[in-house]
């Protein structure tokens, strides 16, 4: 019985190291320099830029590996399976980066992730990151035999290398910039109103949500007889520099005399500091209208202070 | 009235002092944890000479200049919001910051309200390559501004690795996920 489980235990470690074995795999494909629009090969480039050693290195979260680099332009490696980020050459102590690109290695397998063109304007700008551009192309066809013969793995695929994202990891909107959407605004006009005001910043540092923002506010204003009138409103806008260029809607009431209420219609450009702002809010339901807004964050005011 | 002028007060004397000043001084130099797997520690330090009413420097900008993401900023400052409820990573004029992978350069340093923006040159000089994630000590940085009518100039003064320095910046990253990229400064001789 100990002698089956032994067995047992030998046979599932050996699944277990096989399946290990099998989850790396190899990826390459070619390099191929272009100053201008004529090739350079890799001797030439060298030559260039002073005889500095030029290197590929792929990575993976902070998993660094070097990937074999012929003089023909050819590359390789062997790595775990996973997405890998080719985002600079090594030129000597320096670097050249460009656009990230992302390849993928596949368990077991010998993935062509096409042909990498890098094109300078000079090549003996490369390590100087004055200008470059990446262009992937499918010539894996071309590109497998010779990558066989070096790399020897027998499932073959091809996923091209494509565009990364720039960053991998942002600071999105951290609890300081919503503590600091709180404020406090007075709007000097017709009547004087108050409100709380909440401005949500762009919610991402990238994309079509990097500008925009929104506004929820609420307050009141009182009328001729001190009666007291409710005021809502909602904004979206973007965000410009420092300053804010929102639409706004909302509504006004109950019925006062001396005060236009009902559905609320304009504009607000406002200027902000993180602490004070000051902006122009300009009306055209109710009734037209101007506005001077001043307001304050108290979060900001707290936050400025501890 | 009084209350908008005790608002005024607040907000006018809020670049002079913080109420949580005691408590920050206290805190040491200690880097955040990484934003991120791909990112580097960077560890700066900047002396200022400049007389007796002479600030530290509370703010560096690091701006990234490869074509992919050219003209982003990274900085670190000792003034933001709620500062005593964070770690510190601005003291006495060291700076940990981190920087994702790309070609870095010093761009500007801030004491107040007052920037000092790098010549070109400088700029370039600082320029530093960050390919593989780890920690990196550039040492110390001098402004100096030789007599009243002089133009500011940065020295380097050539003490990155030192033994002070690591021992510093041992001290910062100790418990944190960088300590693994850190080697551990040697132990003073008994």
């Amino acid at each position: 019985m100990r002698l089956f489980g032994l067995t047992l235990l030998s046979g599932l470690c050996g699944l277990v190291g096989t399946a290990r074995a099998d989850a790396s795999g190899v990826v390459g494909g070619r390099l191929l320099l272009r100053a201008g629009t004529s090739e350079v090969s890799l001797a030439a480039a060298r030559a260039a830029v002073g005889g500095e050693r030029i290197a590929l290195e792929l990575r993976r979260g902070a998993e660094v590996l070097e990937a074999t680099l012929d003089e023909d332009g050819y590359f390789w490696a062997r790595a775990p399976a996973g997405v890998y980020r080719i985002e600079y050459l090594l030129v000597g102590k320096r670097a050249e980066f460009f656009a990230p690109q992302e390849v993928v290695v596949q368990p077991g397998a010998l993935t062509c992730a096409g042909t990498l063109g890098l094109e300078l304007d000079q090549i003996e700008s490369l390590g100087a990151n004055v200008n470059n551009r990446v262009i992937v192309t499918d010539q894996c066809a071309e590109t497998t035999p010779r990558l066989r013969k070096a790399a020897g793995t027998a499932t073959e695929r091809v996923t091209l290398a494509r565009p990364g994202p720039q960053y991998e990891h942002t600071t999105g909107v951290t609890w300081r910039d919503l503590a600091i959407g709180l404020r406090a605004e007075v709007a000097f006009g017709d009547f004087r109103v108050v409100r709380g005001l909440f401005r949500i910043p762009p919610l991402s540092r990238e994309g079509p949500w990097s500008r925009w923002i929104f506004l929820v506010g609420g307050g009141a204003l009182r009328g001729d007889r001190d009666e007291l009138v409710r005021d809502v409103t909602l904004g979206a806008g973007i965000q410009l520099w420092y300053f804010d260029l929102l639409a706004i809607g909302g509504a006004r009431w109950p019925e006062v005399q001396g005060v236009n209420t009902g559905p609320v219609a304009g504009g607000v450009v406002r200027v902000q500091t993180t602490i004070l702002g000051l902006g122009l809010r300009v009306e055209a339901l109710p009734a037209k209208t101007a506005y001077l807004t001043v307001d304050l964050a108290p979060l900001g005011l707290l936050g400025s202070l501890l | 009235m009084k209350r908008w002028l005790l608002l005024l007060l607040l907000v006018s004397h809020g670049a002079c002092f913080r109420l949580s000043d005691p408590i920050y001084a206290m805190k040491p130099l200690r880097a955040a944890e990484p934003h991120g797997d791909e990112y580097s520690l960077v560890f700066l330090s900047i002396q200022r000479e400049g007389g007796l009413f002479a600030r530290d420097i509370d703010t560096v900008y690091f701006r990234r200049v490869d074509p992919p993401a050219r003209g982003s900023f990274v900085w670190t400052t000792s003034e933001f919001l709620f500062r005593v409820f964070d770690l510190r990573s601005v003291k006495d004029g060291h700076f940990l910051i981190q920087l994702s992978p790309g070609v870095w350069e010093l761009d500007r340093m801030v004491s107040g309200r007052t920037h000092w923006l790098l010549s070109d040159e400088a700029r370039v000089s600082s320029r530093i390559y960050i390919t593989r994630p780890g920690v990196y000590d550039l040492g110390t940085l001098r402004l100096d501004k030789p007599g009243l009518f002089g133009k500011y100039s940065l020295a380097v003064q050539g003490d990155a690795g030192s033994a002070e320095r690591s021992r510093q910046l041992w001290d910062a990253v100790k418990g944190t996920p960088w300590e693994r990229l850190v080697a551990a400064p040697p132990r003073d001789a008994p």
